[in-house]
C-alpha cells in the first residue's frame, strides 16, 4: 500500500504493508533509527514518536494509520544542526546517560509542551511516566523539562517583544 | 548548590537520535537469527527437527550445539546452545537464522525438538540436600565462602543480648532499556562482533574460544550502549556467538538481537539470597559476636557466581569492627535462570540484612540507630572481618553529615491516617575486582597526540551511560594543559585500544582514568624534554597550561601543537600507553582472611516513607543518599549517576521481582516487571561528598555500585519506625506490608 504523510516536516510517499507496526516503518523501511524498540507492547515508552502532536506508541501503532498525518520523530527536533530548546536543556541538565530512552522521554516531553507550554511538575511527571528510564532516576529528565518550558517563554516573549512572526508548531 | 559539570561528548549524538546502537546497524546482505527456547526447566532433549523449519520461505538454516564451531560449554557453564539437557526453562536450544527477522520468527516456531522432562530443584536449600537431583558435577555446590575472625564462642558469651532473624531478597533483572544485541560480520579470516558490552577483551576471548579462533581474529566493536547495570557482558557472549555460528556458516553478516522477553527468560539476573543471622551484643550497644549462614540460588550455571558471594560474604558484616565473626555463604545450582553481576554484584543482598539487622538490635536494645551504629562503626585504622586493617575511613563523617541532613524525628501518624517516620542505613563497599577475582586488575588507556593540538585516547573502558568517557577526557585535559574539546576518546575497538579490563565494580574512572593519568605523565616527560632541548628551559620547569607550554618565568614557550609537531620533526613519538596496575590484594581461603580490596568507600542513607495500613502502599516521600567518593571528577553526573542508582534500587526496594514458578518466567514484560517511574521516584537526593581522598593517585573513588545498596535497608528500617512492622523479604510489595500490619492488629507484639 501507497502511505503518504508529513515526516518531519517533509511529505513522503512510502510503500509499505500497513499492517506492519509505525515503529518498523521507521526503523526499517525509512532508515530512521532514532525511535527505539525496547518492549515492543506499549509500556516503556523509548518507541514514542508524535502523530498529529499526539504521543503514541510506535511499536503499537499500525502504519496504515499514518495516511495524511504529521508525523515528527527525534530525528526532526533539531534544526539547521542546531539543538532545540528540549534538546539543549537535556544536555545542560544532565539528563541523558545511556541514551536509549532518551528519544521517546523528547517526544513525550514535545507533546506535552505542545499542549501545556506551562506544566506543573506532577504534569511533567504525569506526561513522561510511560516513558521507562534506567540511568537517570529522573530527576534531571524533570528538571531538563521545568527548564524548557522557561526558556520557551522567555523566547516567546522576546520574540512578541521584536513583533516577529511565529512559527509556534515546533519550538520544542 | 549545584557545583558545576561539563558537557559529555556522547550526548548531542544522543539527543538528536543518531547515536548508532547495535540494533541499529545494519551490512548488506545481513542475516537475521532468532533462538528457539526450551520450555523446560530441566529435560532431556531427544531430538531435534528443523526440515520443516528449514523449507520456510527465506530461512537459510538451523543450528544447534554441534554447530557452535568452538567450545560450547565450559564446565558448570552455560552452553551458548543446550546440548543434550536443558537446565533452566528459557535456555537456548536452536538458532534459526533468515533473510528476515519476521522469517525467522515464524520459523523457529516450526522447529520441533522432543524432550523428556527430568526432576527439577528450585530451592536452593533443597538443592544442596544429598538426596536432590544434581545438575553439574557431583553436588549443587556452586561454591560458597568463609570469613573467619576471633572466637565466636567467646563472643555470644560476652553478649547480654542474641537476636538471630532471617532475610530475604529477591530475584531482579538488569532492565537495560536497551536489550542483548550483536551483530556479526564474517572478515579478515575471522570475525567483528558489534555489541554493547561492558567488557570488550571478555567478549573477545570468549568468542575467540566460542568460535575456535584465535584471539588476533576476533574484533570487537562497541557501537553507543544502551545501559548494562552489571549485565551485558555472559548474555553478549551468548548472544554474540549465537550469531557468530550464523555469520561463519553462511560467511554472510548476521544479526540476533533478544526480544525484552527473551532478556526476561533467558537473560542473567541477581542472586536471591536467604541469610540468617546471629548477633550478640552488649547491653551499652556493643557487637561482641556475628554468625551469618547463607544461600544465594545461582540458578543452572556457574557465571559469576563466586565473586557474587565471595564480595557478599566480604561485606556481610556491614561497616562495623566486630571481634569475632563467622560468615558462610554458600551459592546453589537450582533449575531456575541463572545468577549472575548485576549492579551491586552481592552487597545489596547483605546490606539489606545487615542493616535492618542493626536497626534490629538497636530496637532490642532502645538505643538510636545513629547511636548503635557509631558504637561499632569503622573507623581509622579499624580491623575488619577479614583481617584487614582499613584507611582512609570516611564514615563517622557520612554519619554525622547525614544526622545534620536528616534528623531522625519522631514517628507520626498523619492526617489521612498514613503512618510516617524515617529510618537510617549505612555501608561500605569494597573498591574494583579484589582479591577473589580471577581476572588481574588492571587497565591499559593509550593516548595519541597531533600537531594541531588534539588528542585521542584509546581505552575499552565502556560508556555504558555513566559518562566515564567525558571524565577520562577531562583528566587528560587537565594534565595537557589544553581544553576538554581538544580530547576525544575513540570509539572501543579492540583492533586499537588496550585491555583495560571490566567496566564493574565500579572500577571505570577509577582504573581507567589513572591509566590515563600514567599515559599522559609519560608523554608530558618526553615533550618536555624534546622542548627543553629546542628552548634550553630545563625539562622539569616546563609547565603544560593554557594549551601551552610555559617555562618558570611564565614565558610562553610554545603552544601544546608546536611542541607535538617538534616531536614529530625529530623522530619522538607522540603517543603513550598507560598500564594502571591495582595495589595488591590477598586472600587465604581456607583461613577466611585477607586484604580484600585496595580500598573501600562509605556512604549513609535516610529514607523517609509514609504507609497507608489500608492498601499496605509504602510511598517514600524523601531520600537522601550521600557517598563519599573522594575527588569529584563532574559533579553533576555523579549526581545522575548516584540517583540512578538510587531508583534502581528503589525497584528492588519495593516492586521488582523476577517471579518465576515451577521454573518458569512469569514477569516477561515490563508490564509485570514493574520498574521505577517518573511518578514513583520523587524526592530523591544524591549528595556526592569528597570528604577523604581515595587510595589511588587520583584519589577518586567509584559509585556506579554503592548507590544500589543503601535504600532497601533505610526503607525497610523507616517502615518499621513508622508502623512497627519489620519486613525481612524483599520487595516490601503491597502484600507483605498488609499482612505484616494484619498480623500485628492480631497480636500487638508481634
Amino acid at each position: 500500500m501507497l502511505l503518504h504523510c508529513i515526516l518531519n516536516d517533509k511529505p513522503i510517499e512510502i510503500e509499505a504493508d500497513p499492517t506492519m507496526t509505525l515503529l518498523d516503518l521507521l526503523r526499517e523501511k525509512l532508515h530512521l533509527t532514532g525511535t527505539k524498540k525496547s518492549c515492543g507492547v506499549g509500556e516503556c515508552g523509548a518507541c514514542t514518536v508524535l502523530v498529529n502532536g499526539e504521543p503514541v506508541n510506535s511499536c503499537l501503532y499500525m502504519a496504515g494509520k499514518i495516511e495524511g498525518k504529521t508525523i515528527y520523530t527525534v530525528e526532526g527536533l533539531a534544526k539547521d544542526g542546531r539543538l532545540s530548546v528540549l534538546q539543549q536543556s537535556f544536555l545542560d541538565h544532565h539528563a541523558v546517560q545511556c541514551g536509549f530512552c532518551t528519544p521517546g522521554m523528547l517526544m513525550s516531553a514535545k507533546a506535552l509542551l505542545l499542549h501545556n507550554p506551562h506544566p506543573t511538575e506532577e504534569e511533567i511527571r504525569r506526561a513522561l511516566s510511560g516513558n521507562l528510564c534506567r540511568c537517570t532516576g529522573y530527576i534531571a529528565i524533570v528538571e531538563a523539562v521545568q527548564d524548557a518550558a522557561e526558556r520557551q517563554m522567555e523566547d516567546q516573549i522576546k520574540a512578541s517583544a521584536a513583533e516577529t512572526p511565529q512559527d509556534g508548531e515546533m519550538q520544542g | 548548590m549545584k557545583e558545576e559539570g561539563f558537557v559529555r561528548a556522547d550526548v548531542y549524538e544522543k539527543l538528536t537520535g543518531h547515536a548508532q546502537y547495535a540494533d541499529d546497524l545494519y551490512f548488506p546482505n545481513m542475516l537475521h537469527a532468532v533462538t528457539v527456547h526450551a520450555p523446560h526447566a530441566h529435560a532431556r532433549i531427544l531430538s531435534i527437527n528443523s526440515e520443516q523449519a528449514e523449507y520456510m520461505q527465506g530461512v537459510v538454516g538451523v543450528y544447534t550445539a554441534a554447530d557452535i564451531p568452538g567450545e560450547n560449554q565450559q564446565p558448570a557453564d552455560k552452553p551458548m546452545l543446550a546440548d543434550r539437557v536443558v537446565c533452566s526453562a528459557g535456555d537456548g536450544v536452536a538458532v534459526v537464522a533468515a533473510e528476515t527477522l519476521e522469517q525467522a520468527r515464524n520459523a523457529a516456531k516450526k522447529v520441533q525438538i522432543e524432550y523428556e522432562i527430568l526432576p527439577a530443584v528450585f530451592d536452593p536449600d533443597l538443592a544442596l540436600q544429598p538426596e536432590s537431583v544434581i545438575l553439574h558435577g557431583e553436588n549443587n555446590l556452586a561454591c560458597e565462602h568463609i570469613v573467619k575472625k576471633g572466637d565466636l564462642e567467646k563472643g555470644f558469651s560476652q553478649a547480654d543480648v542474641i537476636l538471630e532473624r532471617e532475610y530475604h531478597t529477591q530475584r531482579i533483572q538488569h532492565a537495560a532499556i536497551e536489550t542483548d544485541v550483536a551483530v556479526v560480520v564474517p572478515e579478515h579470516g575471522g570475525i567483528t562482533v558489534y555489541a554493547p558490552c561492558k567488557f570488550p577483551y571478555n567478549i573477545k576471548n570468549n568468542l575467540a574460544r566460542t568460535c575456535g579462533l584465535p584471539r588476533s581474529r576476533v574484533r570487537v566493536i562497541q557501537p553507543a550502549i544502551g545501559g548494562s547495570f552489571g549485565g551485558k557482558d555472559i548474555d553478549i557472549i551468548v548472544v554474540a556467538t549465537r550469531a557468530a555460528t550464523v555469520a561463519l556458516a553462511t560467511n554472510r553478516p548476521c544479526k540476533m538481537a533478544w526480544t525484552r522477553e527473551e532478556c526476561m527468560i533467558e537473560g542473567t539476573k541477581r542472586h536471591p539470597f536467604r541469610l540468617r543471622y546471629k548477633i550478640g551484643a552488649r547491653r551499652d550497644g556493643k557487637i561482641t559476636a556475628v554468625q551469618i549462614l547463607g544461600t544465594a540460588d545461582a540458578g543452572a550455571y556457574v557465571s559469576r557466581s563466586l565473586a557474587t558471594i565471595w564480595r557478599a560474604a566480604v561485606e556481610a558484616t556491614g561497616p562495623y569492627e566486630i571481634e569475632n565473626v563467622y560468615t558462610h555463604i554458600r551459592a546453589a545450582y537450582t533449575n531456575h535462570v541463572y545468577s549472575d553481576a548485576v549492579r551491586g554484584f552481592g552487597s545489596p543482598q547483605v546490606d539489606f540484612a545487615s542493616e535492618s539487622l542493626l536497626d534490629e538490635l538497636a530496637q532490642e536494645l532502645g538505643l538510636d540507630p545513629f547511636a548503635i551504629r557509631r558504637k561499632n562503626m569503622m573507623r581509622e585504622g579499624s580491623i575488619s572481618a577479614t583481617g584487614q586493617r582499613l584507611a582512609q575511613v570516611s564514615l563517622p563523617e557520612c554519619l554525622d553529615r547525614l544526622e545534620k541532613e536528616f534528623p531522625l524525628d519522631e514517628p507520626v501518624r498523619t492526617e489521612e491516617g498514613k503512618y510516617r517516620a524515617r529510618g537510617i542505613a549505612c555501608l561500605h563497599r569494597g573498591e574494583s575486582y579484589g582479591a577473589a577475582s580471577k581476572d588481574a586488575d588492571v587497565a591499559g588507556s593509550d593516548i595519541a597526540t597531533y600537531p594541531d593540538g588534539s588528542v585521542n585516547i584509546y581505552t575499552s573502558i565502556s560508556e555504558v551511560g555513566q559518562g566515564t568517557h567525558a571524565v577520562m577526557s577531562h583528566i587528560c585535559a587537565q594534565l595537557l594543559g589544553i581544553s576538554d574539546e581538544c580530547v576525544t576518546v575513540s570509539p572501543v575497538d579492540t583492533a586499537y585500544v588496550p585491555d583495560s579490563g571490566a567496566t564493574a565494580g565500579s572500577r571505570g574512572t577509577i582504573s581507567g582514568g589513572n591509566a590515563v593519568r600514567l599515559a599522559v605523565l609519560d608523554l608530558r616527560n618526553r615533550i618536555a624534554e624534546v622542548v627543553s632541548g629546542q628552548t634550553g628551559v630545563p625539562a622539569d620547569e616546563i609547565d603544560f597550561q593554557n594549551g601551552g607550554l610555559y617555562g618558570k618565568n611564565g614565558t610562553k614557550l610554545m603552544t601544546f601543537g608546536e611542541a607535538v609537531s617538534l616531536c614529530h620533526a625529530l623522530g619522538i613519538r607522540t603517543d603513550a600507553c598507560g598500564q594502571w596496575v591495582a595495589p595488591k590484594t590477598n586472600w587465604d581461603f581456607s583461613k577466611g582472611q585477607g586484604k580484600t580490596y585496595y580500598g573501600y568507600s562509605y556512604g549513609a542513607a535516610g529514607a523517609e516513607v509514609e504507609i497507608d495500613p489500608v492498601s499496605g502502599q509504602i510511598e517514600v516521600t524523601k531520600l537522601l543518599c550521600l557517598h563519599d567518593i573522594g575527588k569529584i571528577c563532574n559533579y553533576p553526573e555523579a549526581c545522575g549517576q548516584i540517583t540512578g542508582g538510587i531508583a534502581m534500587a528503589l525497584g528492588f526496594t519495593l516492586t521488582e521481582e523476577v517471579e518465576i514458578r515451577d521454573g518458569q518466567v512469569k514477569s516477561k514484560n515490563f508490564d509485570t516487571y514493574l520498574l521505577p517511574t517518573a511518578m514513583d521516584a520523587k524526592e530523591i537526593q544524591a549528595l556526592p561528598l569528597s570528604l577523604k581522598a581515595a587510595e589511588n593517585p587520583l584519589g577518586v573513588h567509584g559509585v556506579g555500585e554503592a548507590s544500589t545498596a543503601l535504600v532497601a535497608p533505610a526503607v525497610a528500617n523507616a517502615v518499621a519506625r513508622a508502623a512497627g512492622i519489620r519486613l525481612r523479604s524483599l520487595p516490601l510489595n503491597l502484600e507483605r506490608v498488609r499482612e505484616a500490619i494484619n498480623r500485628k492488629g492480631e497480636n500487638p507484639n508481634a
